[in-house]
Protein backbone atom coordinates (compact mmCIF):
# COMPACT_ATOMS: atom_id res chain seq x y z
CA UNK A 1 0.00 0.00 0.00
CA UNK A 2 1.33 3.39 -0.99
CA UNK A 3 1.95 5.90 1.72
CA UNK A 4 0.51 9.33 1.11
CA UNK A 5 1.08 12.65 2.78
CA UNK A 6 -1.42 15.40 3.27
CA UNK A 7 -0.82 19.01 2.31
CA UNK A 8 -0.95 20.05 5.94
CA UNK A 9 1.73 17.53 6.89
CA UNK A 10 3.91 18.64 3.98
CA UNK A 11 3.55 22.20 5.18
CA UNK A 12 4.42 21.19 8.74
CA UNK A 13 7.56 19.35 7.64
CA UNK A 14 8.72 22.35 5.61
CA UNK A 15 7.96 24.74 8.44
CA UNK A 16 9.87 22.57 10.90
CA UNK A 17 12.97 22.74 8.73
CA UNK A 18 12.69 26.48 8.33
CA UNK A 19 12.27 26.87 12.08
CA UNK A 20 15.32 24.69 12.71
CA UNK A 21 17.43 26.87 10.43
CA UNK A 22 16.07 30.05 11.99
CA UNK A 23 16.74 28.83 15.51
CA UNK A 24 20.07 27.09 15.12
CA UNK A 25 22.01 29.12 12.59
CA UNK A 26 22.01 32.39 14.58
CA UNK A 27 23.17 30.50 17.70
CA UNK A 28 26.09 29.00 15.80
CA UNK A 29 26.92 32.29 14.19
CA UNK A 30 26.80 34.02 17.58
CA UNK A 31 29.23 31.49 19.07
CA UNK A 32 31.58 31.96 16.11
CA UNK A 33 31.74 35.69 16.51
CA UNK A 34 32.02 35.46 20.29
CA UNK A 35 35.37 33.63 20.23
CA UNK A 36 37.73 36.51 19.65
CA UNK A 37 41.39 37.32 19.98
CA UNK A 38 42.93 40.60 21.12
CA UNK A 39 46.64 41.33 20.82
CA UNK A 40 48.47 44.00 22.78
CA UNK A 41 50.42 45.69 21.47
CA UNK A 42 49.28 44.96 17.94
CA UNK A 43 52.62 46.12 16.51
CA UNK A 44 55.39 45.07 18.88
CA UNK A 45 58.86 46.46 19.18
CA UNK A 46 61.71 44.01 18.46
CA UNK A 47 61.81 41.25 21.12
CA UNK A 48 58.84 42.76 22.94
CA UNK A 49 56.43 40.53 24.85
CA UNK A 50 52.85 40.65 23.62
CA UNK A 51 49.78 39.67 25.58
CA UNK A 52 47.11 37.72 23.74
CA UNK A 53 43.65 37.23 25.13
CA UNK A 54 41.03 34.89 23.71
CA UNK A 55 37.53 35.58 24.95
CA UNK A 56 34.89 32.88 24.75
CA UNK A 57 31.12 32.94 25.21
CA UNK A 58 29.62 32.14 28.61
CA UNK A 59 29.46 28.42 29.33
CA UNK A 60 32.15 27.54 26.81
CA UNK A 61 33.71 24.13 27.41
CA UNK A 62 36.20 23.09 24.83
CA UNK A 63 39.52 23.46 23.15
CA UNK A 64 41.28 26.46 21.65
CA UNK A 65 44.16 25.65 19.33
CA UNK A 66 46.44 28.57 18.57
CA UNK A 67 49.16 28.42 15.94
CA UNK A 68 51.83 31.01 16.71
CA UNK A 69 53.56 33.03 13.99
CA UNK A 70 56.83 31.63 12.79
CA UNK A 71 59.68 33.25 14.72
CA UNK A 72 57.54 34.24 17.71
CA UNK A 73 58.06 32.29 20.93
CA UNK A 74 55.55 31.19 23.57
CA UNK A 75 56.38 32.90 26.86
CA UNK A 76 53.74 31.51 29.20
CA UNK A 77 50.15 31.71 30.27
CA UNK A 78 47.99 32.48 33.27
CA UNK A 79 45.76 29.53 32.32
CA UNK A 80 45.95 26.56 34.73
CA UNK A 81 48.90 24.29 33.85
CA UNK A 82 46.70 21.18 33.50
CA UNK A 83 44.71 23.02 30.84
CA UNK A 84 47.60 23.85 28.52
CA UNK A 85 49.61 21.83 26.06
CA UNK A 86 52.32 23.20 23.80
CA UNK A 87 53.95 21.44 20.91
CA UNK A 88 56.15 23.56 18.66
CA UNK A 89 54.14 26.53 17.41
CA UNK A 90 50.86 24.97 18.49
CA UNK A 91 49.43 25.85 21.88
CA UNK A 92 46.22 24.14 23.01
CA UNK A 93 44.06 25.40 25.83
CA UNK A 94 41.33 23.40 27.55
CA UNK A 95 38.61 25.77 28.65
CA UNK A 96 36.27 24.55 31.39
CA UNK A 97 34.00 27.50 32.03
CA UNK A 98 36.61 30.28 32.09
CA UNK A 99 35.63 33.49 30.32
CA UNK A 100 38.97 34.00 28.64
CA UNK A 101 42.43 32.61 28.08
CA UNK A 102 45.52 34.81 28.22
CA UNK A 103 49.02 34.03 27.14
CA UNK A 104 52.19 35.83 26.14
CA UNK A 105 54.46 35.54 23.14
CA UNK A 106 57.75 37.26 22.39
CA UNK A 107 58.34 38.94 19.09
CA UNK A 108 61.53 38.33 17.10
CA UNK A 109 64.05 41.08 16.36
CA UNK A 110 62.36 41.73 13.06
CA UNK A 111 59.87 40.34 10.61
CA UNK A 112 56.25 39.46 10.67
CA UNK A 113 54.00 36.45 10.95
CA UNK A 114 50.44 35.22 10.98
CA UNK A 115 48.68 34.00 14.08
CA UNK A 116 45.72 31.68 13.60
CA UNK A 117 43.44 29.65 15.78
CA UNK A 118 40.63 27.12 15.90
CA UNK A 119 38.11 26.34 18.58
CA UNK A 120 35.63 23.66 19.37
CA UNK A 121 32.95 23.80 22.02
CA UNK A 122 32.73 20.16 23.07
CA UNK A 123 29.56 20.84 25.02
CA UNK A 124 27.59 22.05 22.00
CA UNK A 125 29.61 20.56 19.16
CA UNK A 126 30.11 24.03 17.67
CA UNK A 127 33.47 24.71 16.08
CA UNK A 128 35.16 27.39 14.06
CA UNK A 129 38.21 29.51 13.45
CA UNK A 130 39.55 32.57 15.21
CA UNK A 131 40.36 35.14 12.52
CA UNK A 132 43.96 35.17 11.38
CA UNK A 133 45.98 38.27 12.09
CA UNK A 134 49.28 39.53 10.80
CA UNK A 135 51.74 40.64 13.46
CA UNK A 136 54.60 42.77 12.20
CA UNK A 137 57.52 43.90 14.34
CA UNK A 138 57.95 47.66 14.21
CA UNK A 139 60.02 48.58 11.17
CA UNK A 140 59.11 45.41 9.30
CA UNK A 141 56.99 45.22 6.18
CA UNK A 142 53.67 43.50 7.00
CA UNK A 143 52.99 42.90 3.32
CA UNK A 144 55.63 40.16 3.47
CA UNK A 145 53.17 38.13 5.56
CA UNK A 146 49.79 37.24 4.18
CA UNK A 147 46.93 35.46 5.74
CA UNK A 148 45.96 32.24 4.06
CA UNK A 149 42.41 31.92 2.76
CA UNK A 150 39.87 31.16 5.43
CA UNK A 151 39.13 27.48 5.80
CA UNK A 152 35.49 27.14 6.56
CA UNK A 153 34.65 25.49 9.82
CA UNK A 154 31.08 24.64 10.67
CA UNK A 155 29.94 28.13 9.71
CA UNK A 156 26.39 29.32 9.13
CA UNK A 157 26.26 28.81 5.40
CA UNK A 158 27.50 25.23 5.76
CA UNK A 159 24.71 24.64 8.24
CA UNK A 160 22.23 26.23 5.86
CA UNK A 161 23.41 24.04 3.00
CA UNK A 162 23.16 20.97 5.19
CA UNK A 163 19.62 21.76 6.21
CA UNK A 164 18.75 22.49 2.60
CA UNK A 165 20.08 19.10 1.63
CA UNK A 166 18.07 17.40 4.38
CA UNK A 167 15.04 19.32 3.15
CA UNK A 168 15.55 18.01 -0.37
CA UNK A 169 15.86 14.45 0.90
CA UNK A 170 12.68 14.80 2.92
CA UNK A 171 10.87 16.32 -0.04
CA UNK A 172 11.92 13.45 -2.29
CA UNK A 173 10.70 10.95 0.28
CA UNK A 174 7.43 12.79 0.51
CA UNK A 175 6.93 12.94 -3.26
CA UNK A 176 7.71 9.27 -3.74
CA UNK B 1 4.17 8.93 6.36
CA UNK B 2 4.55 7.94 9.99
CA UNK B 3 7.05 5.32 8.99
CA UNK B 4 9.10 7.79 6.93
CA UNK B 5 9.03 10.47 9.61
CA UNK B 6 10.03 8.03 12.31
CA UNK B 7 12.86 6.72 10.09
CA UNK B 8 14.22 10.24 9.70
CA UNK B 9 13.78 10.91 13.40
CA UNK B 10 15.57 7.67 14.15
CA UNK B 11 18.41 8.67 11.81
CA UNK B 12 18.75 12.06 13.48
CA UNK B 13 18.54 10.49 16.92
CA UNK B 14 21.25 8.08 15.90
CA UNK B 15 23.46 10.94 14.77
CA UNK B 16 22.90 12.71 18.06
CA UNK B 17 23.30 9.59 20.16
CA UNK B 18 26.26 9.65 22.53
CA UNK B 19 28.02 6.83 24.31
CA UNK B 20 27.75 7.05 28.08
CA UNK B 21 31.00 5.81 29.42
CA UNK B 22 34.44 5.03 28.12
CA UNK B 23 37.33 3.08 29.55
CA UNK B 24 40.79 4.52 29.00
CA UNK B 25 43.67 2.15 29.56
CA UNK B 26 47.12 2.97 30.83
CA UNK B 27 46.47 6.12 32.81
CA UNK B 28 47.83 5.97 36.33
CA UNK B 29 45.66 6.14 39.39
CA UNK B 30 45.23 9.59 40.88
CA UNK B 31 43.55 8.54 44.09
CA UNK B 32 39.90 8.62 45.04
CA UNK B 33 38.23 11.99 45.73
CA UNK B 34 36.21 11.92 48.93
CA UNK B 35 34.54 15.30 49.37
CA UNK B 36 32.22 17.11 46.99
CA UNK B 37 34.89 19.75 46.35
CA UNK B 38 37.46 17.05 45.61
CA UNK B 39 35.06 15.35 43.20
CA UNK B 40 34.49 18.63 41.37
CA UNK B 41 38.19 19.47 41.28
CA UNK B 42 39.04 16.06 39.92
CA UNK B 43 36.25 16.32 37.33
CA UNK B 44 37.81 19.55 36.08
CA UNK B 45 41.24 17.92 35.87
CA UNK B 46 39.86 14.95 33.94
CA UNK B 47 37.86 17.15 31.60
CA UNK B 48 40.82 19.41 30.86
CA UNK B 49 43.00 16.41 30.12
CA UNK B 50 40.41 14.91 27.84
CA UNK B 51 39.80 18.19 25.99
CA UNK B 52 43.55 18.63 25.47
CA UNK B 53 43.95 15.07 24.20
CA UNK B 54 40.91 15.38 21.96
CA UNK B 55 42.08 18.72 20.54
CA UNK B 56 45.62 17.42 20.06
CA UNK B 57 44.29 14.49 18.10
CA UNK B 58 41.69 16.34 16.01
CA UNK B 59 43.59 19.59 15.39
CA UNK B 60 47.21 18.81 16.20
CA UNK B 61 47.56 15.38 14.62
CA UNK B 62 48.89 13.86 17.84
CA UNK B 63 47.32 10.47 18.44
CA UNK B 64 46.30 9.76 22.01
CA UNK B 65 43.47 8.00 23.82
CA UNK B 66 40.63 10.35 24.64
CA UNK B 67 36.88 10.54 25.09
CA UNK B 68 34.84 10.81 21.90
CA UNK B 69 33.04 14.03 20.99
CA UNK B 70 29.76 12.52 22.20
CA UNK B 71 31.28 11.45 25.50
CA UNK B 72 32.81 14.89 26.00
CA UNK B 73 29.39 16.45 25.39
CA UNK B 74 27.94 14.17 28.07
CA UNK B 75 30.77 14.99 30.45
CA UNK B 76 30.07 18.72 30.01
CA UNK B 77 26.37 18.14 30.53
CA UNK B 78 26.98 16.50 33.91
CA UNK B 79 29.92 18.69 34.93
CA UNK B 80 31.11 19.27 37.68
CA UNK B 81 29.71 16.03 39.14
CA UNK B 82 31.24 14.14 36.22
CA UNK B 83 33.47 12.93 34.67
CA UNK B 84 34.73 10.52 37.32
CA UNK B 85 37.69 8.23 37.02
CA UNK B 86 39.14 5.27 38.89
CA UNK B 87 41.84 2.69 38.36
CA UNK B 88 40.15 -0.64 38.97
CA UNK B 89 41.76 -3.63 40.65
CA UNK B 90 42.96 -4.93 37.29
CA UNK B 91 44.79 -1.63 36.79
CA UNK B 92 42.46 -0.41 34.04
CA UNK B 93 41.50 3.23 34.06
CA UNK B 94 37.74 3.65 33.99
CA UNK B 95 36.19 7.00 33.10
CA UNK B 96 32.50 7.61 33.72
CA UNK B 97 30.96 10.65 32.01
CA UNK B 98 27.44 10.48 33.39
CA UNK B 99 25.61 8.81 36.29
CA UNK B 100 25.48 5.03 36.07
CA UNK B 101 21.99 3.61 36.44
CA UNK B 102 21.98 0.44 34.36
CA UNK B 103 24.69 -1.74 35.81
CA UNK B 104 25.05 -5.47 35.30
CA UNK B 105 26.59 -6.49 38.63
CA UNK B 106 28.07 -9.87 37.85
CA UNK B 107 29.94 -9.15 41.08
CA UNK B 108 27.09 -8.09 43.36
CA UNK B 109 28.99 -8.11 46.68
CA UNK B 110 29.15 -4.36 47.21
CA UNK B 111 25.78 -3.28 45.87
CA UNK B 112 23.77 -3.83 49.05
CA UNK B 113 26.22 -2.08 51.36
CA UNK B 114 26.52 0.83 48.93
CA UNK B 115 22.73 1.11 48.78
CA UNK B 116 23.15 0.88 45.01
CA UNK B 117 20.78 -1.96 44.17
CA UNK B 118 18.54 0.56 42.40
CA UNK B 119 21.35 1.11 39.87
CA UNK B 120 21.51 -2.59 39.03
CA UNK B 121 19.56 -4.22 36.20
CA UNK B 122 21.22 -7.61 35.96
CA UNK B 123 23.02 -10.01 38.28
CA UNK B 124 24.70 -13.39 38.18
CA UNK B 125 22.79 -16.42 39.35
CA UNK B 126 25.04 -16.58 42.42
CA UNK B 127 23.73 -13.19 43.60
CA UNK B 128 20.32 -14.76 44.16
CA UNK B 129 21.83 -16.37 47.27
CA UNK B 130 21.69 -12.92 48.86
CA UNK B 131 17.95 -12.58 48.37
CA UNK B 132 17.26 -13.27 52.05
CA UNK B 133 19.20 -10.19 53.12
CA UNK B 134 18.81 -8.12 49.93
CA UNK B 135 15.30 -8.89 48.65
CA UNK B 136 15.70 -6.38 45.78
CA UNK B 137 17.97 -8.85 44.00
CA UNK B 138 14.91 -10.94 43.13
CA UNK B 139 13.69 -8.16 40.85
CA UNK B 140 16.87 -8.12 38.76
CA UNK B 141 17.52 -9.97 35.53
CA UNK B 142 19.35 -13.22 36.29
CA UNK B 143 21.99 -13.49 33.56
CA UNK B 144 23.17 -16.84 34.90
CA UNK B 145 26.66 -17.90 35.85
CA UNK B 146 28.43 -16.68 38.94
CA UNK B 147 31.87 -17.20 40.39
CA UNK B 148 33.81 -19.22 37.84
CA UNK B 149 30.81 -19.96 35.63
CA UNK B 150 29.96 -17.98 32.49
CA UNK B 151 26.72 -16.04 32.29
CA UNK B 152 24.42 -15.89 29.28
CA UNK B 153 25.94 -13.13 27.15
CA UNK B 154 22.75 -12.48 25.21
CA UNK B 155 20.87 -11.89 28.46
CA UNK B 156 23.62 -9.56 29.55
CA UNK B 157 23.34 -7.52 26.33
CA UNK B 158 19.57 -7.44 26.63
CA UNK B 159 20.02 -5.53 29.90
CA UNK B 160 21.59 -2.67 27.82
CA UNK B 161 24.08 -2.04 30.60
CA UNK B 162 25.98 1.21 31.03
CA UNK B 163 28.65 -0.71 32.96
CA UNK B 164 29.53 -4.26 33.94
CA UNK B 165 30.92 -5.00 37.36
CA UNK B 166 32.91 -8.21 37.68
CA UNK B 167 35.93 -9.78 39.38
CA UNK B 168 39.66 -9.53 38.73
CA UNK B 169 40.24 -13.27 38.50
CA UNK B 170 37.01 -15.11 39.19
CA UNK B 171 34.71 -15.78 36.27
CA UNK B 172 35.07 -14.87 32.62
CA UNK B 173 38.08 -12.87 31.48
CA UNK B 174 38.55 -10.12 28.88
CA UNK B 175 37.75 -12.45 25.98
CA UNK B 176 34.25 -12.85 27.35
CA UNK B 177 33.53 -9.37 28.72
CA UNK B 178 35.84 -6.55 27.58
CA UNK B 179 36.23 -7.68 23.97
CA UNK B 180 32.54 -8.31 23.43
CA UNK B 181 30.88 -5.41 25.19
CA UNK B 182 29.49 -2.55 23.06
CA UNK B 183 31.81 0.45 22.75
CA UNK B 184 31.55 2.78 25.68
CA UNK B 185 30.41 0.17 28.21
CA UNK B 186 33.23 -0.25 30.72
CA UNK B 187 33.98 -3.52 32.45
CA UNK B 188 34.96 -2.65 36.00
CA UNK B 189 36.97 -5.31 37.74
CA UNK B 190 36.96 -5.23 41.52
CA UNK B 191 36.58 -8.10 43.97
CA UNK B 192 35.26 -6.95 47.35
CA UNK B 193 36.21 -10.41 48.60
CA UNK B 194 39.83 -9.93 49.67
CA UNK B 195 40.61 -8.52 53.12
CA UNK B 196 43.31 -6.12 51.95
CA UNK B 197 41.28 -4.48 49.19
CA UNK B 198 37.78 -4.20 50.69
CA UNK B 199 38.05 -0.55 51.72
CA UNK B 200 39.81 0.86 48.63
CA UNK B 201 37.46 -1.04 46.34
CA UNK B 202 34.39 0.15 48.21
CA UNK B 203 35.67 3.72 48.06
CA UNK B 204 36.25 3.48 44.31
CA UNK B 205 32.80 2.06 43.72
CA UNK B 206 31.20 4.55 46.08
CA UNK B 207 32.81 7.36 44.09
CA UNK B 208 31.85 6.22 40.59
CA UNK B 209 28.36 5.18 41.66
CA UNK B 210 27.79 8.38 43.58
CA UNK B 211 27.52 6.56 46.88
CA UNK B 212 30.41 8.11 48.80
CA UNK B 213 28.36 8.52 51.96
CA UNK B 214 27.83 4.76 52.08
CA UNK B 215 31.45 3.90 51.24
CA UNK B 216 32.67 6.33 53.90
CA UNK B 217 30.36 4.72 56.46
CA UNK B 218 31.63 1.27 55.52
CA UNK B 219 35.24 2.37 55.87
CA UNK B 220 34.54 3.79 59.33
CA UNK B 221 32.81 0.60 60.46
CA UNK B 222 35.53 -1.59 58.96
CA UNK B 223 38.35 0.45 60.50
CA UNK B 224 36.72 0.56 63.92
CA UNK B 225 36.68 -3.24 64.23
CA UNK B 226 39.93 -3.94 62.43
CA UNK B 227 41.76 -1.41 64.62
CA UNK B 228 40.24 -2.90 67.77
CA UNK B 229 41.32 -6.41 66.76
CA UNK B 230 44.81 -5.15 65.86
CA UNK B 231 45.11 -3.39 69.23
CA UNK B 232 44.28 -6.54 71.16
CA UNK B 233 46.42 -8.90 69.08
CA UNK B 234 49.42 -6.58 69.49
CA UNK B 235 49.52 -7.64 73.14
CA UNK B 236 50.10 -11.32 72.26
CA UNK B 237 53.83 -12.15 72.46
CA UNK B 238 55.25 -14.07 69.53
CA UNK B 239 56.00 -17.19 71.63
CA UNK B 240 52.35 -17.43 72.59
CA UNK B 241 50.95 -17.19 69.08
CA UNK B 242 48.88 -20.22 68.13
CA UNK B 243 50.17 -22.36 65.28
CA UNK B 244 47.32 -23.06 62.91
CA UNK B 245 46.66 -25.11 59.81
CA UNK B 246 44.23 -23.76 57.23
CA UNK B 247 42.02 -26.48 55.79
CA UNK B 248 40.21 -25.43 52.61
CA UNK B 249 37.41 -27.87 52.16
CA UNK B 250 35.89 -29.14 48.97
CA UNK B 251 34.45 -32.51 48.13
CA UNK B 252 36.95 -33.16 45.36
CA UNK B 253 39.79 -32.94 47.84
CA UNK B 254 38.31 -34.71 50.79
CA UNK B 255 37.30 -37.65 48.62
CA UNK B 256 41.01 -38.30 48.51
CA UNK B 257 41.34 -38.71 52.24
CA UNK B 258 45.13 -38.70 52.27
CA UNK B 259 45.30 -35.12 50.94
CA UNK B 260 44.21 -31.75 52.25
CA UNK B 261 44.20 -28.36 50.62
CA UNK B 262 45.74 -25.40 52.37
CA UNK B 263 47.13 -21.92 51.66
CA UNK B 264 50.74 -20.75 51.90
CA UNK B 265 51.80 -17.17 52.42
CA UNK B 266 52.62 -16.49 48.79
CA UNK B 267 49.36 -17.53 47.22
CA UNK B 268 47.15 -14.89 45.68
CA UNK B 269 44.14 -16.22 47.47
CA UNK B 270 43.49 -14.77 50.88
CA UNK B 271 42.93 -17.88 52.99
CA UNK B 272 46.42 -18.00 54.52
CA UNK B 273 45.87 -14.47 55.71
CA UNK B 274 42.91 -15.49 57.82
CA UNK B 275 45.32 -17.19 60.20
CA UNK B 276 47.83 -14.34 60.40
CA UNK B 277 45.07 -11.72 60.63
CA UNK B 278 43.73 -13.67 63.59
CA UNK B 279 47.11 -13.43 65.31
CA UNK B 280 48.19 -16.98 64.50
CA UNK B 281 51.16 -18.54 62.76
CA UNK B 282 50.34 -20.35 59.52
CA UNK B 283 52.15 -23.71 59.62
CA UNK B 284 52.01 -23.73 55.81
CA UNK B 285 53.36 -20.20 55.45
CA UNK B 286 56.38 -21.33 53.42
CA UNK B 287 54.44 -23.66 51.17
CA UNK B 288 54.91 -22.80 47.51
CA UNK B 289 52.58 -25.30 45.86
CA UNK B 290 50.17 -23.26 43.77
CA UNK B 291 47.32 -25.70 44.44
CA UNK B 292 48.08 -25.83 48.15
CA UNK B 293 47.75 -29.61 48.22
CA UNK B 294 49.47 -31.36 51.12
CA UNK B 295 49.64 -34.91 52.36
CA UNK B 296 47.70 -35.60 55.55
CA UNK B 297 50.90 -36.96 57.10
CA UNK B 298 52.51 -33.58 56.45
CA UNK B 299 49.70 -31.91 58.37
CA UNK B 300 50.20 -34.27 61.30
CA UNK B 301 53.93 -33.53 61.33
CA UNK B 302 53.26 -29.79 61.64
CA UNK B 303 51.48 -30.55 64.94
CA UNK B 304 49.19 -27.48 64.77
CA UNK B 305 47.44 -26.08 67.86
CA UNK B 306 44.40 -25.20 65.79
CA UNK B 307 42.84 -26.25 62.48
CA UNK B 308 40.91 -23.46 60.84
CA UNK B 309 38.58 -24.73 58.14
CA UNK B 310 37.00 -22.74 55.35
CA UNK B 311 34.13 -24.39 53.53
CA UNK B 312 32.67 -23.55 50.12
CA UNK B 313 29.19 -23.67 51.54
CA UNK B 314 26.96 -21.92 54.01
CA UNK B 315 25.93 -18.28 54.43
CA UNK B 316 22.56 -16.58 54.66
CA UNK B 317 20.41 -19.07 52.78
CA UNK B 318 21.50 -22.06 54.89
CA UNK B 319 18.89 -22.99 57.51
CA UNK B 320 21.54 -23.51 60.21
CA UNK B 321 25.23 -24.10 60.69
CA UNK B 322 25.01 -27.89 60.43
CA UNK B 323 26.35 -27.74 56.87
CA UNK B 324 29.71 -26.62 58.27
CA UNK B 325 29.74 -29.51 60.73
CA UNK B 326 30.60 -31.88 57.86
CA UNK B 327 34.11 -30.52 57.62
CA UNK B 328 34.43 -30.26 61.38
CA UNK B 329 33.48 -33.89 61.89
CA UNK B 330 35.71 -35.07 59.08
CA UNK B 331 38.76 -33.42 60.62
CA UNK B 332 38.02 -34.52 64.15
CA UNK B 333 37.55 -38.13 63.10
CA UNK B 334 40.56 -38.42 60.77
CA UNK B 335 42.78 -41.21 62.16
CA UNK B 336 46.03 -39.60 60.99
CA UNK B 337 45.33 -36.40 62.91
CA UNK B 338 44.10 -37.85 66.18
CA UNK B 339 47.33 -37.18 68.12
CA UNK B 340 47.81 -33.52 67.18
CA UNK B 341 46.94 -30.82 69.77
CA UNK B 342 44.23 -29.31 67.57
CA UNK B 343 42.27 -32.57 67.62
CA UNK B 344 43.03 -33.64 71.16
CA UNK B 345 41.91 -30.23 72.44
CA UNK B 346 39.02 -30.06 69.95
CA UNK B 347 40.30 -26.79 68.59
CA UNK B 348 38.88 -27.25 65.12
CA UNK B 349 36.83 -24.40 63.70
CA UNK B 350 35.06 -23.91 60.40
CA UNK B 351 34.00 -20.75 58.58
CA UNK B 352 31.76 -20.30 55.56
CA UNK B 353 33.82 -18.83 52.70
CA UNK B 354 31.09 -16.28 52.11
CA UNK B 355 31.54 -15.01 55.65
CA UNK B 356 35.30 -14.54 55.24
CA UNK B 357 35.41 -13.56 51.55
CA UNK B 358 33.39 -10.42 51.64
CA UNK B 359 32.47 -7.22 53.35
CA UNK B 360 31.68 -9.08 56.58
CA UNK B 361 35.39 -9.79 57.01
CA UNK B 362 35.81 -7.73 60.22
CA UNK B 363 33.23 -9.99 61.90
CA UNK B 364 34.84 -13.17 60.54
CA UNK B 365 38.25 -11.93 61.63
CA UNK B 366 36.95 -11.23 65.12
CA UNK B 367 35.61 -14.79 65.19
CA UNK B 368 39.01 -16.25 64.26
CA UNK B 369 40.83 -14.05 66.79
CA UNK B 370 38.37 -15.11 69.49
CA UNK B 371 38.86 -18.80 68.65
CA UNK B 372 42.63 -18.32 68.83
CA UNK B 373 42.63 -16.17 72.00
CA UNK B 374 39.30 -16.65 73.79
CA UNK B 375 40.25 -14.74 76.93
CA UNK B 376 41.57 -11.74 75.06
CA UNK B 377 38.35 -11.43 73.07
CA UNK B 378 35.92 -12.58 75.77
CA UNK B 379 33.90 -9.37 75.54
CA UNK B 380 33.79 -9.32 71.72
CA UNK B 381 30.78 -10.92 70.06
CA UNK B 382 31.54 -11.62 66.38
CA UNK B 383 27.88 -12.35 65.67
CA UNK B 384 26.97 -8.91 66.98
CA UNK B 385 29.51 -7.33 64.61
CA UNK B 386 28.00 -9.35 61.79
CA UNK B 387 24.49 -8.33 62.82
CA UNK B 388 25.57 -4.70 62.86
CA UNK B 389 26.67 -5.03 59.23
CA UNK B 390 23.45 -6.76 58.16
CA UNK B 391 21.19 -4.30 59.96
CA UNK B 392 23.05 -1.09 59.24
CA UNK B 393 24.41 -1.63 55.73
CA UNK B 394 21.90 -4.02 54.22
CA UNK B 395 18.91 -2.63 56.08
CA UNK B 396 17.79 -6.18 56.76
CA UNK B 397 15.99 -7.67 59.76
CA UNK B 398 17.74 -11.01 59.14
CA UNK B 399 18.96 -12.45 62.47
CA UNK B 400 22.42 -13.97 62.05
CA UNK B 401 22.12 -15.78 65.38
CA UNK B 402 18.99 -17.67 64.33
CA UNK B 403 19.56 -18.30 60.62
CA UNK B 404 22.38 -19.07 58.27
CA UNK B 405 25.70 -20.89 58.44
CA UNK B 406 28.68 -18.65 59.12
CA UNK B 407 30.87 -20.39 61.66
CA UNK B 408 31.05 -23.72 63.49
CA UNK B 409 31.00 -24.26 66.37
CA UNK B 410 28.84 -21.15 66.55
Amino acid sequence: MMTTISGASRFSAGMALVLLVILIVPVMAAETTAVQRTIAPASPQPAETMNITITVPPGFFGGIVETLPDGFSFEGTSHPPDGVKQSGRTVIFAVTGEKSVSYAIRAPASGCGVISGKWENVGTGGKGEIPQEVIAVAGSDPSQCRTVPHTPGFSWWIALAAFGFIGMVVQRQVNR
Amino acid sequence: MKKQTSSIAFLLAGLLCCCLVFPVAGISSEGIPRTQDDIHDYARTILRTEILNYSSDVYGGERSAHLTAGQLADAVRYYPEYPRRITDSKNSTITIVRPLNHIVAYNFHSMGALNATDLVVGVANSAMQDALVIPAVKGKVNIGGGGPYEPDFEKLLACTPDAVLTYTELGPGPEFFEKRMPEGVPVIRVDCIRPWSLVPEMNKLGYIMNRTEQSDAYEQWHSRWMDEIDRRLATVPSEKRVRAFMDIWSTSFTDRSNERRTAGGGQWYSYGRYITDGGGVNVAEDLTSPQGTVDIEWVARQNPDVILGVMYDGSYESPDSSVLKTQYDELLSHPTLKEIPAIKNRRVYVLSYRYTNGLTYPAARAQVAKWFYPELFADIDPAAIHQEYVTRFLGSSYDVTRQGAFSYPA
